[in-house]
């Protein structure tokens, strides 16, 4: 009996220090993602994305961002495209950023870019960034 | 008190033993990245990216690869277009490499390709390796 409790100790001291559960216990974090896209129609189905991976992950759902760069940066500025997008956004929590390397390359003008969207310097890089934070990526 | 020392030597054992032989699968602690692109305009903000990390990582950076692949691989045989790219290479940590395929698809020799240029079998094969290899990868 003496030798069943001690082996059954054992047994659960390597269970405590096996990566298996070190990687259950990382699932209980926060939920980082990114995504990279070039085109304002994605958004569609990114925000469906987040609103499944909100649901999915319940309180351990932690930040969505979404980085528009590329040459049809532009459209960020057309209203009409971005509205049903900015609400939705809004709702879900997501972050929509612009990358002001596109902005400035395709000489988009930064004012006309919608206040709920952020923008930094650089898209390729801010996304490497997140990743090294631990959030899960995606390039489009 | 006999079993308990030989349950906590069995423990250490197992702390020393196991959890190194898990740890191999990360042989490098340096940070590394890989950017997948296929257009030679985006090397620009790329090595932007590679220069900044290089300085925000200090003595934990690592490589960044861009690896180029699609029908623009034609234009590494343009010397013209491929100064500037050559140049921002050599000022920032960014290694190149272009997809064999493509450049068998769009009938170019590799002879005529800049040095400087790794050639990978497979540009998709190549990133998912990196990514199997630790490194934090952006497909574009």
């Amino acid at each position: 009996m003496k030798i069943m409790f001690q082996i059954s100790l054992f047994w659960l001291a390597v269970a405590m220090v096996h990566p298996i559960v070190a990687q259950t216990n990382s699932q209980n974090e926060p939920q980082n993602y990114v995504v990279l896209t070039k085109k304002v129609e994605q958004l569609t189905p990114i925000l469906l994305s987040a609103e499944a991976l909100k649901k999915e992950d319940g309180a351990h759902f932690g930040a969505f961002k979404v980085i528009i760069c590329g040459k049809n940066i532009g459209d960020v500025t057309d209203l009409s495209k971005m509205e049903p997008h900015l609400e939705k956004a809004s709702k879900l929590g997501v972050e929509l950023i612009a990358c002001g390397f596109s902005l400035k390359k395709f000489k988009v003008d930064a004012d006309k870019v919608p206040e709920e969207l952020s923008t930094v310097d650089n898209g390729i890089l801010y996304n490497l960034q997140m990743q090294k934070m631990g959030y899960k990526s995606l390039g489009l | 008190m006999k079993n308990l020392m030989i349950i906590l030597g069995a423990m250490l054992f197992y702390g020393l033993a196991v959890v190194p032989v898990n740890g191999q699968s990360t042989p490098s602690t340096k940070i590394n990245y890989a950017v997948l692109t296929n257009k030679v305009a985006q090397f620009q903000p790329i090595s932007l990216a590679s220069k900044s990390l290089a300085q925000e990582d200090g003595d934990n950076f690592g490589q960044f690869k861009v690896v180029l692949y699609g029908p623009e691989v034609v234009q590494l045989t343009d010397y013209q277009r491929m100064k500037p790219v050559l140049k921002m290479a050599r000022s920032s940590s960014m290694k190149l490499a272009v997809c064999a395929m493509a450049l068998k698809k769009m009938k170019v020799d590799p002879a005529d390709i800049p040095p400087e240029f790794e050639v990978v079998d497979n540009a998709f094969l190549h990133a998912l390796e990196l990514q199997k290899a630790g490194f934090f990868i952006l497909s574009l």
